[in-house]
């Protein structure tokens, strides 16, 4: 099946009006001026050439990423994707191998087979921490004894791609070699997992913190060949003497060769991390908020939201994703429901019986049709239909607290639940195609 | 269901410090406590958002119903067990009580207050630990101190299995649980002690890197679970976290815990049954009926065709617990319990035998 784009944004496509499919309020609402309103994420591939995709771990940010590079690609926009240890199959859909942190192109041709209305190639690329270590180290260090030192300390290949944030660290390093090369018109950065989603944007300033400490600095010279130790980190110091409790005194000289290795990069390493931070303020860089419908996913959202405000940082939107699409129409009573659907199948039509006979058939029965209980029947069928109901009807409910307290000051945007998991470039290609062509959810007043 | 008002004090539980029980034990609702979730160190992994957190609450639910003095531990992350049985962030570094009729409590281990606690254990004095720790240099090197946190998490973690004492010098938890972080940075954790090992390998610190590392191995006090859920991409990720800490780490196997199982409400017949019925009639009601019906049927075939696939595949025991409905709160919490002390031995015996390979996928020391 073929996705188009719209080069127009529509209201959301959420479900066929008026058949009470959730979550149908963003359709309903969002009213004949929707027409003329870029939808949100159409206008943030317009406006920005940076979009960070941040939320708690398994609300779809990796799906969406990838979705978001194909959105861009119709809107004839070079995307470069830059991702984190995807699932394989996703890797695989994106041209990916694993391990491979060489920039991949899907090309336009391949999109176009899968469906999608593709303007230009996708570039994929996956995060390898050791490697952009390596190139980091490289760089920065601009000498070749004090690059082989680094490579030869314990710590390093052992330990460096578990640097205290190293991970988070790496991803917008990368990011920042990206964006320097000025190859793509617009970057999405899939967020690593961590803890406290927001550990990447405070590993730069950990890194500076350190790296511009004028005492460590001091301390730190004999590490790089100059002078001997003296101070708190010379042997038989009381401070060293401590460390001695945990560790022998060697191991710590190694960890502090390490860092005196890497010192004669330092300036260059700070401002690196001064121009990163400076980019992810930059007005063309702007953050996605991801949730599901649960209460956990929603609350670590909510957090990352007033984190990234707090900081500065432009959110463009909250996606809150896998929204169930079922009809809630049909929720009432089980009993009245199973009953309405028992006379149904009690009251056949002389047709629909001549059907009912050829499908049992088919099962195997040879014409007779099996003994069915209706009441069981229609019983099983009412709490499917209802289960189905009360997961949409869960989230249209989250949705509907969501809009009233967050839609006014941030465009909300609710992806559809799909059926099949998006994991290859068709499915990508018809979850773009909803991304950029979905309205906001217009703020919900509280009636009182 | 009663539950008993007063909880045992430290040391009185059934079983005795140090000792695993020799056979299920049985919680005071009647359940029996299966084998490998009555060790002094269960480890919860898996995906991002497939139910660790949740799964973790439910083990430490059940084990703490069991009379166990249990501890569920979280690691540096968002509190999830006060939001679950409090209704509330309330979970920090101390351990806050879940519920005041079960021994049940939990921890949100941070780097820094684990650090404090180690460098005044180690040094004895608060004035020595002011000269070593508490100066500008050394504050910000430790942060950026490669698996410096790792270290001290699990460091913390292994302490409170290994040494933690209440007031009375008795052994203060029997039962850790441990809500581990998702799959990359899991694996990473459950591999520092090796890590470490291959950096320092003198010194104290080596020392508790060993012991570190003899509890993740150790399969009578320890076991890994893995939870996932029925689904394309959770299941895979599953089975490699299950390739890489059981099969290269070598930690004992627990149990696949699949979450979210859908029930079977509806078959093809039903929904073929009530397609032709609505058929050519104008009935919005029982168009929409049959719509959700069928997407009931899709979702739960496309589950159970993941299921098959991760029983074919995981080298677990699988075990399935349900799709709850209503908010993860603590009744959700107490039958997703229930469930797991109640349904693996039906599933784990009817499993094994389906597939004939009993040897597989019996869990390690299972009740026979
Ligand atoms: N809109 C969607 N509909 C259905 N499944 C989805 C959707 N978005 C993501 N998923 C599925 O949800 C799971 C988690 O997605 P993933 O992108 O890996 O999350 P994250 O990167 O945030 O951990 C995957 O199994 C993925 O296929
Ligand atoms: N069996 C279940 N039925 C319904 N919802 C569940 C179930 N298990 C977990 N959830 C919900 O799924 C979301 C993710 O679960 P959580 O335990 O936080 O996952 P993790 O710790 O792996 O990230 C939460 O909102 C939780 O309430
Ligand atoms: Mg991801
Ligand atoms: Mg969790």
């Amino acid at each position: 099946m073929g996705v188009r784009l719209a080069k127009e944004p529509q209201p959301a496509a959420a479900g066929e009006a008026g058949t009470g499919r959730a979550p149908l309020g963003a359709a309903a609402d969002s009213g004949p001026q929707a027409a003329s309103v870029p939808t949100p994420i159409a206008a943030a591939m317009r406006t920005r050439r940076v979009l960070v995709v941040v939320g708690a771990g398994g609300v779809g940010k990796t799906t969406l990423s990838a979705a978001l590079g194909l959105a861009a690609s119709t809107a004839g926009k070079r995307a470069l994707v830059l991702t984190v240890d995807p699932a394989r199959r996703l890797a695989n859909a994106l041209g990916l191998q694993a391990f491979d942190q060489h920039t991949q192109v899907i090309p336009c041709e391949a999109l176009r087979a899968a469906g999608i209305d593709a303007q230009v190639g996708v570039e994929v690329a996956m995060l390898d921490i050791q490697s952009t270590f390596d190139r980091v180290v490289t760089r920065h260090v601009n000498n070749a004894a004090a690059a082989r030192a680094i490579m030869d300390n314990p710590f390093y290949r052992t330990a460096s791609t578990a640097l205290a944030g190293s991970q988070e660290y790496m991803a917008i390093e990368r990011l920042a070699e990206v964006v320097a090369s000025g190859d793509h018109d617009l970057i999405v950065l899939d967020t690593p997992p961590s803890a406290h989603a927001l550990d990447f944007l405070e590993a730069p300033q950990r890194l500076i913190d350190l790296f511009e400490n004028r005492a460590f600095r001091a301390l730190l010279r004999p590490f790089a060949g100059q002078g001997t130790t003296s101070g708190m980190f010379a042997r038989g110091s009381l401070v060293m003497r401590g460390v001695g409790r945990f560790t022998s005194a060697d191991s710590f000289h190694d960890l502090l060769g390490f860092f005196g290795a890497l010192s004669g990069g330092f300036d260059s390493w700070v401002a690196r991390g001064r121009e990163v931070l400076a980019l992810l303020r930059s007005e063309g860089t702007a953050f996605l908020v991801v949730s599901g419908t649960d209460d956990a996913s929603r609350d670590e959202a909510q957090y990352l939201l007033d984190r990234l405000r707090q900081d500065g940082l432009a959110v463009e939107a909250w996606l809150v994703n896998r929204v169930a699409t079922a009809h809630v129409g049909v929720l009432g009573e089980a009993e009245a429901l199973a009953d309405h659907i028992g006379t149904a199948l009690q009251a056949q039509t002389p047709a629909q019986a001549v059907e009912g006979a050829a499908s049992h058939a088919t099962a195997g029965d040879a014409g007779v049709a099996p003994a069915v209980d209706v009441d069981r029947r229609a019983e099983r069928l009412a709490r499917a239909a209802l289960a189905m109901a009360r997961i949409a009807d869960r989230d249209r409910t989250l949705l509907a607290a969501l809009r009233q307290r967050r839609a006014r000051d941030l465009p909300l945007i609710a992806v559809s639940r799909r059926e099949v998991e998006p994991a290859d470039l068709g499915e990508l290609g018809q979850l773009a195609a909803e991304l950029a062509t979905t309205a906001a959810l217009s703020p919900l007043e509280v009636h009182r | 269901m009663p539950i008993a008002i007063a909880a045992p004090a430290a040391g009185q539980s059934a079983v005795a410090p140090g000792a695993t029980a020799p056979h299920a034990a049985a919680t005071r609702h009647g359940l029996q406590l299966p084998d490998v979730l009555d060790r002094r160190f269960v480890v919860v992994s898996g995906k991002g958002g497939v139910g660790k957190s949740t799964l973790a609450a439910a083990i430490g639910w059940a084990a703490a119903s069991a009379g166990r003095r249990t501890c569920i531990v979280q690691l540096n992350t968002r509190d999830a067990m006060g939001p679950i049985f409090l209704g509330r962030d309330a979970v920090g570094y101390e351990p806050v009580r879940l519920d005041p009729r079960l021994p049940l409590w939990s921890v949100d281990l941070r780097p820094e207050p684990a650090l404090r606690e180690y460098g005044l254990m180690k040094l004895r004095f608060a004035a020595l630990h002011k000269i070593v720790f508490e100066n500008e240099v050394m504050r910000r090197l430790l942060r950026m101190v490669p698996g410096m946190t790792e270290t001290l998490l699990l460091g913390k973690a292994w302490f409170m299995e290994a040494a933690e004492q209440d007031a009375s010098g008795r052994r203060r938890w029997d039962v850790l649980v441990v809500d581990a972080p998702s799959t990359g940075h899991g694996i990473s954790l459950l591999r520092l002690p090796e890590t470490l090992l291959k950096v320092i390998s003198v010194g104290p610190m080596a020392d508790d890197a060993r012991q570190m590392q003899a509890l993740l191995v150790d399969p009578t006090r320890t076991a890994l679970h893995i939870a996932t859920l029925p689904a394309e991409l959770p299941v895979n990720e599953a089975l490699d976290l299950a390739r890489e800490a059981i099969g290269s780490i070598g930690m004992p196997s627990g149990w696949m815990i699949a979450n979210q199982v859908l029930p079977e409400l509806v078959d093809a017949d039903d929904c073929a049954a009530l397609r032709i019925a609505a058929n050519g009639v104008d009935d919005a009601l029982l168009r929409h009926s049959l719509d959700n019906a069928q997407a009931m049927l899709r979702w739960r075939d496309q589950q159970q065709a993941q299921l098959l696939r991760l029983r074919q595949a995981s080298p677990l025991p699988v075990v399935e617990v349900p799709h709850q409905l209503g908010p993860i709160q603590i009744a959700a919490v107490r039958s997703l319990a229930e469930q797991l002390c109640d349904a693996p031995q039906a599933q784990l015996a009817g499993a094994a035998q389906a597939a004939g390979r009993t040897a597989r996928t019996a869990p390690a020391g299972s009740p026979a």
